[in-house]
């Protein structure tokens, strides 16, 4: 979800549980959860505005040495690891959760919220 | 090529593949625990060294030899490093050799005395000794590797032989 709204396919923000029924009724490439054999596989989804690319990449129950192993990984592959941006959305929401909620409440509020992360991190704020 | 050898906590199996790997042991012949023991790298990572790679030297081809520790998860994370190296069109440059199952039980046990229970001077030795024991298996590994490298030079060279002549 948060990779389709980057790359512009769905709008930041929905106003009514109707908006959010219909953009949960597009077949959107990988929305179903998945399964073990593809956790821990980066998948290309797009490239944003800024010509960045997006993917997503299913890390199970414990992201933290995944994302820290793959970021360690970046110089030996001849990467500048500054080029590179991996948001945990799971951390972000269990923070979000914690503080105030700025969303609203139901669907629209948890969809709102994906909305606000994608836009820190198109601003560079994540 | 990057050769990455990956275990538990990067402080045995791995060590002891990359050290044979460069020559800073043996491949054939007997070896001894305190040759074992006094490897510096070993039963020396920590927790907080899991997921980076270490760098242990370069063979007699060039090839950078790594170790790394990827606790329990490493099937995912070797999926995520491959597939990042995919991504980035270098899939053919790294190699990823797992050297747990090259292992027994008294390693096991020795790397859980030391780390888990913060008991070095228990651990330590205990680990060593089954590393003795896994020796030969280690070996084997180690070998297959080499071939493995050879056989991708190989190829590599036969693709751009290829390529030239059309």
């Amino acid at each position: 979800m948060a990779a389709a709204i980057h790359l512009g396919y769905f709008p930041p923000r929905v106003e009514t549980e109707e908006e959010f029924r219909f953009l949960r009724r597009q077949f959107l490439p990988f929305g179903q959860a998945l399964k073990g054999a593809a956790r821990g596989v980066l998948l290309p989804m797009g490239q944003g505005g800024g010509g960045e690319a997006v993917y997503i990449l299913a890390t199970g129950k414990k992201p933290d040495l995944l994302l820290k192993t793959l970021a360690q990984m970046l110089p030996l592959l001849g990467e500048d690891p500054s080029n590179y941006r991996f948001i945990n959305c799971q951390t972000y929401f269990n923070r979000e959760k914690s503080g105030k909620d700025q969303g609203g409440a139901g669907h629209c509020g948890w969809y709102n919220r994906i909305g606000q992360m994608v836009g820190q991190v198109q601003r560079g704020l994540l | 090529m990057k050769i990455i050898y990956h275990c538990y906590g990067r402080a045995h199996s791995s060590v002891i593949a990359a050290c044979l790997h460069l020559g800073r042991l043996p491949m054939e012949g007997q070896v001894n625990k305190e040759e074992i023991m006094t490897i510096p790298e070993f039963d020396l990572a920590q927790a907080d060294d899991w997921g980076e790679p270490y760098f242990m030297g370069r063979d007699e081809l060039a090839n950078e030899v790594y170790i790394l520790g990827l606790n329990s998860q490493a099937p995912v994370c070797v999926r995520a490093i491959l597939s990042l190296a995919g991504q980035l069109g270098q899939a053919g440059q790294i190699m990823l050799v797992n050297t747990l199952p090259a292992i027994g039980l008294t390693t096991r046990l020795g790397g859980f005395i030391s780390k888990k229970l913060n008991r070095p001077r228990v651990g330590k030795p205990l680990a060593a000794q089954g590393i003795l024991q896994s020796l030969p298996r280690l070996r084997r590994l180690v070998r297959t590797v080499k071939k493995e490298i050879v056989r991708k030079v190989q190829d590599g060279e036969e693709e751009t032989d290829y390529y030239h002549r059309w």
